[in-house]
């Protein structure tokens, strides 16, 4: 029994997946490539595959991962090449290496980075001012909705990095192609209607706490933004950029050598 | 050209994986290159529209073919309605996302009445006029088959033409003759023309109906000389040789039959009297085991499904079904694919197979014995008796099941109330046999449920001139045995009567009903068969406004004599042998399954020879 480690995308194509539905995809993909799964005893034994943080509906993400319990001979090149044979359209799998530490990647999540583009009729300045002060609070507090009713939280200490940009309509502007091509295909459907020009795009990098324990969802922080600070900004889209282990002091890439081999 | 669903209205919408289609297996083909541009539309949503086998052949079927893309249209949900109404958005195939208006056939599959205001309401999304007489030359051709439209009236002026029968064979030829016209550049009328030659095609256009004073039909007529005076619906006479797809679409989110199906054969050798399947798919025919084998083993690996089920109307009832289902769980097992056996009669249930099928998932088994005493299950010719429940139930407890449904009708012909009372005593003793296991062997919990939905008269069943029970005595009839369960652990479920009788009003209705679905359609009727959108009030203001009284449809006696508005329709099954059996049943003698002894139905003359079964 041994263990692979994979890299995905998730893209626009899939972005209404839901993560339970994302399960499935993989487990088809897999059993269509016909690879060595191993399955959980039991009743109804199924694939032991384990993702990640879940991805909301609507997210796009260059950087999801997942563990596969392996019972056979497969290098993750060949795993890597074959499953990408069978998986959707807007599903890649980047890259694949072999885990050797028990530490499944849904437990070991610690922060998680994001880019979020939205409209916002005030100029870099004001946005970068209201930015600023919302780092330079000691609490942030805003209302969570749980299964339990509205509760207070403070996100503050969950937001590492924060910064914003106004967005660049170039390719060259942006290391990001995924999401200059979908400002140039849809930004027209945010703006039509509306007071917005296409010059009001601003993108915002963060670098969030995330995982079981504690985990700070992007959309929260734009709301926070909004509420706290004033500003009134229309949410374009959310792409996720990274996925990270460790804390705060030392994050770590899932793929890298100490994270896959630390026994 | 494609419309323009934003990530604004898909973000608001529940499940919107609905409406963006791209799924593993969906056909992709450039649109410019194909001469034949065919929207298969499913009058229910994604979930429902995705489960049907029917749909998953022909779509694949149709994409074989290199002049024609076939893509897949549903009704979309309520809110999703709304948004596009709201947007001015069309409705779109899923592959291309297209506006199916500009396509060149849309195809409607007729599998429940209550499907047919969506059919209206999807025409009106499309933007294409809802009455065939106003749809112009660059309108798309509105075609329609399936079940329901062996009675395809109610439907007569919306839809351009029908397909009767199987549509493997005639749908090509159709194409065919569309292919050629739209070349020749001719117009609609003329390509109707055209196809009315076509065996099993019905162009409702060229009939005229008349009616007698007392309301009733008389026989559809041919407008003209040339168009045939009765149309014979379509068989495939060898099932093993006719396509069945290799791969079918693998959905990303979870739809009602979410595995592979795989069919065994059509046609059921049962002749249950209710059963219009029984007799509109006759003769029956089977896959060779072989063939079986070899569709099943390529969807698995086409698909990554973990399940597969066999589809036909009586499982159990295939030659040689041991056999074959051994070969096929022994081929699965070793794929970790799980075999789902469904439509298992109660005589032959088979605990063994039960065992391998489901493992040690003890899901619930389901039994219908459809009807409470042997007398009535006589009368519809069930041709299973108590004791064959019993045994099957007492089979299932001692092998660890614990969770049994018995399916039984309401308002059968010459029910009394010792009939409902016998579905209430059946349930009693399926209880004590429960009891009367060894409490090692049997499970720890006990669950029965018995279902009750209510009888709807069908066109080409021997009950087809029968009166449907009103939904005053449907109800009393529910009440009557609701009050007779008295056993706590035994469930039981029924059906809404209002349902069943709209059922049966366009189960057997003619042209007139069609102009009520049109009127409750505009008083916001759709998506009738969901108990939260079904709007009864609206559906009788509706008949009321047309002047159409529904009782004349549901709740009357027809006599012997009567012609019928389906009389046109030729399914195989005489009139003649239909009525035999109908005073069989009033004289509670039963017919022998097709196997034991030839009764001469009529269907027989589809096949070379005129022999059903060997």
């Amino acid at each position: 029994m041994s263990k692979i480690r994979i890299k995905f995308t998730r893209g626009e194509e899939v972005k209404y997946v839901s993560h339970l539905d994302i399960l499935k995809v993989f487990e088809r993909a897999a059993r269509r490539a016909k690879l060595p799964l191993a399955y959980s005893k039991g009743f109804n034994p199924h694939p032991q595959i384990i993702f990640g943080l879940p991805l909301s509906v609507g997210v796009t993400s260059e950087a999801e991962f997942a563990d596969f319990e392996i019972d056979g001979a497969v290098s993750p090149e060949e795993f890597n090449d074959s499953l990408n044979k069978e998986l959707p359209k807007g599903i890649i799998c980047l890259d694949a290496a072999n885990l050797y530490t028990k530490k499944n990647i849904m437990v070991s999540i610690s922060a998680a980075s994001y880019k979020v583009l939205f409209l916002c009729s005030e100029n870099l300045k004001s946005v970068q001012d209201a930015v600023g002060a919302l780092k330079k609070k000691k609490m942030v507090i805003v209302k969570k909705f749980t299964k339990k009713g509205e509760r207070d939280f403070d996100i503050r200490p969950l937001i590492y990095k924060l910064d914003v940009f106004q967005f660049s309509y170039e390719a060259d502007g942006c290391t990001n192609p995924n999401l200059v091509k979908y400002v140039e295909n849809n930004i027209d459907d945010f703006i039509h209607n509306t007071d917005f020009h296409r010059e009001d795009l601003y993108c915002l990098d963060m670098l969030v706490g995330a995982g079981n324990v504690s985990n700070l969802k992007p959309s929260l922080l734009m709301t926070a933004l909004s509420e706290t600070e004033g500003l009134y900004l229309r949410q374009v889209k959310i792409h996720r950029t990274g996925l990270f282990l460790g804390d705060t002091l030392r994050l770590l890439d899932p793929m890298s050598e100490s994270v896959l081999e630390n026994i | 050209m494609a419309v323009r669903i934003t990530d604004a209205i898909l973000e608001s919408v529940e499940k919107p994986s609905r409406y963006i289609g791209n799924e593993w297996n969906s056909v992709v083909k450039e649109p410019d290159k194909v001469d034949i541009r065919f929207a298969f539309c499913f009058p229910d949503n994604y979930e429902v529209g995705m489960s049907h086998l029917g749909m998953r052949i022909l779509y694949h079927m149709l994409n074989q073919r290199e002049d024609t893309y076939c893509e897949r249209v549903f009704a979309p949900w309520v809110d999703m309605e709304q948004k596009m109404r709201d947007n001015k958005i069309p409705l779109f195939a899923l592959e291309t996302k297209d506006a199916i208006k500009e396509f060149d056939i849309i195809g409607f599959t007729l599998q429940y009445e209550m499907s047919y205001t969506n059919i209206i309401n999807m025409l009106d999304l499309a933007g294409v006029p809802i009455y065939s007489r106003d749809r112009k030359d660059d309108h798309p051709i509105v075609c329609a088959g399936g079940p329901c439209a062996v009675n395809p009236e109610p439907l007569a002026d919306i839809i351009d033409f029908f397909v009767i029968g199987e549509g493997e064979e005639v749908t090509g030829e159709v194409l065919d003759a569309y292919k050629e016209c739209k070349k020749a550049n001719v117009s609609r009328q003329e390509f109707l023309n055209r196809i009315v030659n076509i065996s099993g095609i019905y162009v409702p256009s060229l009939y005229t109906v008349k009616y007698n004073e007392d309301g009733t039909c008389k026989k559809a007529e041919p407008i003209r000389e040339g168009v045939p005076k009765s149309i014979r619906k379509r068989i495939i006479k060898d099932l093993s040789n006719v396509y069945y797809p290799e791969k079918i679409i693998v959905p990303y989110s979870r739809i009602v039959h979410d595995r592979v199906t795989m069919e065994i054969f059509r046609g059921c050798i049962r002749g249950c009297r209710f059963c219009q399947a029984g007799y509109i798919y006759r003769p029956v025919r089977e896959k060779s085991a072989e063939k079986v084998l070899e569709a099943a083993k390529k969807l698995v690996e086409s698909t990554g499904y973990d399940e597969i089920s066999l589809a036909s109307l009586s499982t159990s009832d295939y030659t040689e079904f041991d056999k074959m289902s051994n070969e096929l769980l022994e081929e699965m097992e070793s794929r970790k694919v799980n075999l789902a056996l469904p439509s298992l009669r109660v005589d032959s249930f088979s605990l063994d197979l039960m065992e391998k099928a489901q493992k040690v998932r003890k899901s619930g088994l389901t039994f219908a014995p459809e009807a409470g005493t042997q007398r009535l299950r006589d009368v519809i010719n069930k041709g299973v008796t108590e004791d064959d429940l019993i045994n099957s139930v007492s089979l299932a407890f001692s092998g660890g099941w614990g969770s049994v449904k018995l399916y039984f009708m309401i308002g059968l012909p010459t029910e009394s109330n010792e009939d409902i009372e016998g579905i209430a005593k059946l349930g009693e003793k399926v209880v004590e046999v429960y009891k009367n296991t060894p409490k090692e062997t049997r499970s720890r919990k006990l669950n029965v449920t018995i279902s009750a939905s209510s009888f709807v008269p069908k066109p080409f069943t021997p009950f087809q001139w029968e009166p449907q029970d009103t939904i005053v005595e449907l109800r009393r009839k529910q009440e009557y045995l609701r009050g007779r369960i008295k056993q706590r652990n035994i469930t039981y479920n029924w059906h809404d009567t209002k349902v069943s009788f709209l059922e049966a009003v366009f189960a057997r209705g003619d042209r007139r009903t069609g102009k009520v679905l049109v009127k409750a359609w505009e008083k916001g009727c759709k998506f009738d068969s969901w108990g939260e959108h079904f709007k009864y009030d609206e559906w009788i203001e509706a008949f009321k406004e047309c002047d159409c009284d529904p009782h004349f449809y549901a709740t009357r006696k027809r006599s012997q004599d009567e012609e019928f508005p389906w009389d046109h329709i030729d399914v195989g099954v005489s009139k003649k042998y239909l009525q035999s059996e109908h005073k069989k049943a009033y004289e509670e003698k039963t017919t022998p399954n097709c196997r034991e002894n030839c009764s001469g139905c009529g269907v027989s003359t589809f096949l070379d020879g005129g022999v059903c079964i060997e």
